[in-house]
């Protein structure tokens, strides 16, 4: 048994404790504990602030005497006060329930469809059904007029719902149109083409915000004399546009990585255009886009924000709503922490998810 | 000479002119299938100018049904409104054509400051996502994550309520040496009088730097440079303004009251957009960073620490120019996208174009014109970014891969 053993000791490389591993990366030399030390402290100064601001002088009643009173601690009592304001909107008090639920309803399909099982051919199709049922109910409930429920304007939603139904609208309205653009892009017709050129680079090269200004004052003038839209359906159709142009370069990326033999080997089996496209290439172009996918659903719901300005009340629009209340406006910091975590929370799990379908994706393609 | 030889061009199977390709039946196909490309581009140019006559004729209806006369002569008119913050002289009683302008110059203040200090803090909090320190590490990761995951609009609205609410007032400005006011009134500092003259010599100084850094780099840098001769133009220049100051004399920001005069002034909305703007892109510019520095092999860093090279050195002439191949397309959409959500100005007020634009079209409604010139400003600025970014591009993939 002393064979194994050198002048330095075992052979077998030291097992790294915690205590040693930390020594080793946070203590390797005096410029790394000097900032070790340094950023520890920072942190731990900070730390002590936001517990002590956010948690222990915190006054958590809507009480607005105790919450003026409180000189150095947050007030969530804002948030207890106006959270049904900031999460649904103008909606009708008593009918909350009715966007909670719809809200969820949409929710759990997008739970459901971000399990990687459903994504055969037989689970596509329960996917679909289960979305546009999930649609019809999300519409159902907002509107009212079926079932004896009070028919609610669309100029009443607001909050998550609006936040959410705007997303997944975008998303799913705008996914066909840009697999559209994106084969025409690559037609052989030149006309064709050169169409889909320009709109892509038309709406990549503006702002959204322009793009919404188009939905807000132009739609209205390119409709027949007397015809009306409502206002959310016009953002709709802007946020649509927008992301379709997006979608179009996101779909053009996975329609490239398929190789050009398999295009050839469908040709020579003697399948016509769409047969090719249809069965040979786009599911595999649209498999490799799930997580870029994904990253289009989480700038989209960030983008949703910007109806704010052409006054939709989403989720952003609803916390200025709450904080116009002159009594409250001070606690302005409170607001905007919950709503920044609300943003936080589902963009923080769209990200990580899509990574994980990355590194996933990644290890299937290896084998 | 040539004339023993066969004519190679008649032998060649891919000349249609020689010998026809294919058989008949393979020909006739082709012949019909171009057919009906033409057909259906036909078909489509048909569709389309039915659609816009269509779309043209209801826009036409709608205006006379609002009054409101179309074309660009409303440009000429006075605009009627005020501009909170000029580059140049303008008043109420001035032209649309001139508040544009004012508007579009304030839009590139803005682009071209947040480019900078976008681009300065990005690589910053890049370099600390790659540090073996974990506290280092952990904290850029954060960095990252909570700007990019919070909505731009939701950052600008609270910084622009932070900075209005919490500063003191300007009775009570936070003072640096009296070079510096913080109020809620903005920020104030004091610059050298004659300002055209100390920008002047800062710009010669600048490029005169930049070119000596240039040449004293390349010897041992190649593709970085470019970066060297830019960060001594920029010292070179900052330090040239500042002994400007000291020569021509300093314009302090002087408090009576509650009036801060003299100094150059920031305000409020500018100091609230740029800071935004630069934290949310610079979150994404440190995932380039990172992604490039990561995309280099791993063989690369050992052959340079092999040779002998310090960890600075073999980041500086091996890892650095690498990256920067690879991170330089997708740092060109970042300063596009920085200059297309800098239109987030008008949430808080900041006098973008785009705000100057939105305000014009609730005052005459000609909001076709409007829109088309403000996408038009947003698309030629894109392309001069796709230009100089495809010039840089070029200049650093030249060096053989």
């Amino acid at each position: 048994m002393p064979a194994m053993e050198t002048p330095q000791g075992s052979l077998a490389p030291p097992r790294a404790g915690l205590v040693a591993l930390m020594r080793a990366r946070l203590f390797s030399g005096p410029g790394a504990s000097a900032i070790t030390l340094l950023l520890a402290g920072l942190l731990a100064w900070a730390g002590w602030h936001a517990v002590d601001w956010g948690v222990l002088r915190a006054v958590a009643a809507p009480d607005l005497a105790a919450c003026k009173a409180a000189q150095h601690g947050a007030c969530w009592g804002f948030v207890a006060e106006k959270w049904r304001l900031i999460v649904f909107g103008r909606y009708p008090f008593e009918q909350q329930w009715r966007p909670a639920l719809a809200t969820g309803a949409v929710l759990a399909m997008l739970v459901a469809s971000a399990w990687p099982a459903l994504w055969s051919r037989r689970g596509a199709r329960l996917l679909v059904a289960g979305w546009l049922l999930a649609f019809a109910l999300f519409f159902a409930l907002m509107f009212g007029g079926v079932l004896g429920l009070e028919p609610v304007g669309t100029d009443r939603w607001g909050g998550l719902p609006l936040t959410v139904i705007l997303t997944l609208i975008g998303i799913s309205a705008s996914a066909p149109i840009g697999i559209a653009l994106a084969l025409a892009r690559r037609s052989r017709l030149a006309l064709l083409r050169s169409l889909a050129i320009a709109y892509i680079e038309l709406v990549r090269g503006v702002p959204l915000i322009t793009v919404l200004f188009v939905a807000t004052f132009v739609l209205p003038l390119l409709l027949p004399t007397g015809w009306r839209l409502d206002p959310f359906w016009r953002v709709v159709i802007g946020i649509v546009l927008f992301q379709a142009a997006y979608m179009a370069e996101t779909v053009r990326g996975g329609l490239q990585s398929v190789s050009r033999a398999q295009h050839e080997a469908a040709l020579s089996l003697g399948l016509g255009w769409w047969q090719v496209q249809r069965t040979v290439i786009l599911p595999q172009a649209l498999v490799a886009v799930i997580p870029a996918f994904v990253n289009n659903l989480l700038s989209t719901f960030m983008d949703t924000s910007l109806v704010a300005v052409v006054s939709m009340y989403d989720l952003t629009g609803s916390l200025r709503l709450a904080l116009g209340d002159p009594r409250w406006r001070e606690f302005f910091i409170e607001g905007y922490v919950f709503v920044a975590a609300i943003y936080f929370g589902g963009g923080f799990v769209m990200s990580r998810y899509s990574q994980w379908l990355e590194r996933r994706l990644k290890i299937g393609n290896a084998h | 000479m040539d004339q023993g030889r066969p004519d190679v061009r008649a032998a060649d199977p891919l000349s249609e002119a020689a010998a026809p390709l294919g058989d008949a039946a393979w020909r006739a196909r082709r012949r019909a299938e171009r057919t009906r490309a033409w057909l259906v581009q036909g078909a489509l140019a048909l569709l389309l100018v039915a659609v816009v006559v269509g779309l043209a004729h209801n826009v036409a209806a709608n205006l006379e049904a609002r009054q409101i006369k179309s074309g660009f002569a409303f440009l000429r008119d006075p605009a009627g409104f005020n501009i909170g913050e000029l580059l140049f002289e303008y008043t109420s009683s001035d032209s649309y054509l001139r508040a544009f302008a004012v508007g579009m110059a304030n839009t590139l203040r803005v682009a071209l400051c947040g480019i900078v200090l976008a681009s300065v803090l990005g690589v910053a909090v890049g370099f600390m996502r790659l540090s073996r320190h974990p506290l280092v590490l952990r904290l850029g990761a954060a960095y990252v994550e909570v700007f990019r995951n919070i909505p731009l609009i939701i950052q600008l609205l609270a910084i622009y309520l932070l900075v209005t609410q919490l500063l003191p007032e300007s009775s009570a400005a936070l003072s640096a040496g009296g070079l510096a006011l913080l109020s809620k009134e903005g920020l104030q500092v004091a610059v050298p009088q004659q300002g055209g003259l100390a920008l002047l010599w800062a710009l010669i100084a600048g490029a005169a730097a930049a070119v000596l850094g240039l040449h004293a780099a390349r010897r041992w840098l190649d593709v970085g440079a470019g970066l060297v001769a830019l960060a001594s133009g920029f010292v070179a220049a900052a330090i040239a303004w500042v002994v400007a100051g000291f020569v021509l004399g300093w314009s302090q920001p002087v408090l009576d009251g509650f009036l801060i005069s003299g100094g150059a002034s920031l305000t409020p909305e500018f100091l609230s957009l740029w800071l935004g703007l630069s934290l949310f892109t610079s979150a994404s510019i440190a995932e380039l960073v990172r992604a490039g520095a990561e995309a280099v092999p791993a063989g690369q860093w050992h052959a340079a620490l092999a040779l002998g090279m310090t960890r600075g050195r073999a980041i500086a002439g091996v890892v650095f120019p690498q990256a920067l191949r690879l991170a330089i397309p997708p740092l060109a959409s970042q300063y596009m996208n920085l200059i297309k959500n800098s239109s987030l100005a008008v949430v808080i007020g900041y006098p973008d174009l785009v705000s100057i634009g939105n305000t014009s079209i609730n005052q005459n409604g000609q909001a076709l014109e409007v829109i088309v010139m403000v996408m038009a400003v947003y698309l030629s600025l894109n392309l001069a970014v796709a230009v100089v970014m495809g010039a840089v591009n070029r200049r650093v993939t030249r060096a053989p891969r």
